[in-house]
């Protein structure tokens, strides 16, 4: 119950690591997009990096840095009550996101934490500020039952993450009857992936751009 | 079936006496406040049961001013163990009462999930109970078909800890149905220096026999329990399917073989615990899933060095 090594059997899918100003209009986005694996998981995330534990090379085409302005301010309102002493550096939060196979739900999971540029991390009162209200509307239960804290399956660390039960019926809704086939061990999993980071990593502010998505189709296929 | 109620009222009523003590580095005056003695159920978790130890240091002059927290012996104590789990995994009963550090500053926020209020503590035992359910049942139906007020009732019954209120709601997950066994039996297993171990685990093998606590262990854990030492079903199952392979005509050399154990038969197997108890290999892991479980429905189990090497 220290802090572990990932074991085998404990699949890391993706990680990374974002930074978005909270109280801002704008945004920039450091990205570092990791695949690892550990040794006995079928397919590798992505075939450049195979069968390869613990973060490693950037995926081609991804490692660049991009910046863009958010449309519409008013959609990052209610967090700009976060307090700092530090007014340069107040409204700007660090984000690390993993995706990590569940092994009861057997689903991925978003675990990701954040935390100031000081190094303090956030309160789930303040993730849920980061949150766009869009998303916040839109849930027909508690904000406990959607977010809160845990323990990381592999690292042991306290993590937020978004409850997994309900991922199975959504990942069914979206893929119906061909869910069994993208559940194959002989078929990619990838877009099995990117069809659940394209709901849920906007939820939480990972925004991947098209680019990303179009690459990994391509590594895929 | 009316003894084995009883097993679980005993459970239920297990406790670890702790004598709490303020860390040096956070007393500021002269003496240290003097310690604070509590017996406390193995079953409940820490911040349900501390509310009076923070008072006793807050009416000591202590500042109280960040969220309490604990260690043993500088291990950070993670309040969403069971109190059992944390003294069986960390503690021993060779020394009592157990001693806890208790810290009002620098929260190990790597370390141990934040805890500002009881509702987190709901929040994690709702969700650690449906969790259960989905690998007893397959769906979380069981316990989101209850009503919310049984759900309040199920908390409210660890939060006050009486066992009838919570039992009364709780035999109702853990009932097992005779045409609609449990799928698997939700544990979790916790080892020195690894990740929590926890994997869906069915409790009976295809011939329908059951399987016993010594299968779970040398599955999920070969290298410290080999099955020639804890479980006589899994030789025997290798071997069947290793003749039925070399019957197909699989040549021999295809055959894997498990390596001779490091450990030889003289070396002590670890120590395992549950509920301050080592219970043996024979034990039917059906049998545990519906008798042993905490009140969050999962069986918690510790793997401790053995005793000789401890």
């Amino acid at each position: 119950m220290t802090q572990p090594a990932p074991r085998p059997g404990s699949v890391y899918l993706v990680k990374r690591s974002v930074s978005v100003r909270a109280a801002g209009c704008s945004r920039s986005s450091s990205e570092s997009i990791q695949a690892a694996e550990t040794q006995d998981q079928a397919q590798p995330v992505s075939p450049a990096n195979p069968g390869l534990e613990a973060p490693i090379e950037d995926i081609p085409d991804m490692d660049d840095v991009y910046t863009e302005e958010a449309s519409d301010p008013g959609e990052l309102r209610g967090s700009s009550n976060l307090t700092s002493d530090s007014a340069s550096f107040d409204s700007w939060h660090t984000y690390e996101y993993h995706v990590v196979y569940h092994k009861t739900y057997t689903v991925p999971v978003l675990y990701f934490n954040a935390s100031t540029l000081e190094g303090k991390r956030l309160t789930v009162d303040q993730v849920w500020n980061d949150m766009h209200n869009l998303h916040k509307d839109s849930i027909d239960v508690s904000r406990s039952s959607f977010l809160s804290q845990a323990e990381h399956p592999v690292l042991g660390k306290p993590f937020f993450f978004l409850h997994p039960c309900q991922t199975c019926d959504m990942m069914v809704a979206l893929f119906g009857p061909r869910l069994a086939a993208h559940c194959s061990p002989d078929q990619p999993l990838f877009d099995y992936l990117l069809a659940f980071l394209s709901i849920v990593a906007p939820i939480v502010r990972l925004n991947l751009p098209l680019q990303y998505h179009a690459a990994q189709s391509k590594l895929v296929s | 079936m009316a003894d084995d109620r009883e097993i679980e009222r005993q459970i239920w009523e297990g406790k670890v006496p702790i004598v709490f003590n303020l860390a040096q580095s956070e007393v500021t005056g002269d003496e240290p406040p003097e310690p604070y003695y509590l017996l406390a159920p193995r079953c409940s978790y820490l911040p349900l049961v501390t509310t009076k130890v923070k008072k006793h240091f807050q009416s000591t002059g202590t500042d109280t001013e960040d969220e309490m927290w604990f260690d043993y012996a500088g291990q950070a104590l993670k309040w969403h163990y069971p109190i059992g789990v944390l003294f069986d995994f960390y503690g021993s009963p060779s020394q009592l009462p157990w001693s806890v550090t208790v810290h009002f500053q620098g929260f190990p926020e790597d370390e141990v999930l934040r805890c500002p209020d009881k509702e987190t503590v709901e929040t994690h035992m709702i969700a650690t109970i449906k969790e259960a359910d989905y690998l007893k049942n397959g769906s979380t139906k069981k316990l989101l078909a209850m009503l919310k007020k049984d759900q309040k009732q199920l908390w409210m019954g660890l939060k006050t800890f009486k066992f009838d209120q919570f039992w009364s709601v709780n035999k109702r997950l853990t009932q097992r149905d005779e045409t609609d066994p449990f799928k698997n039996v939700p544990f979790r297993i916790y080892v020195p220096d690894q990740p929590v171990l926890q994997e869906p685990f069915p409790p009976f093998r295809q011939d329908g026999s059951e399987y016993t606590l010594g299968d779970l262990l040398a599955t999920v854990l070969p290298e410290l329990f080999p099955a020639e030492r804890v479980s006589p079903f899994l030789v025997a199952f290798n071997a069947a399917a290793a003749e039925a392979r070399a019957a197909e005509g699989g040549a021999p050399e295809d055959v894997p073989v498990a390596p001779p154990s490091s450990l030889g038969k003289q070396v002590e197997l670890p120590q395992i615990v549950l509920h301050g108890i080592s219970p043996a290999f024979e034990t039917p892991l059906l049998w545990l899933g519906e008798h042993c479980c905490y009140p969050d429905n999962f069986l918690h189990i510790c793997i401790l060095p053995s005793e000789l090497t401890a």
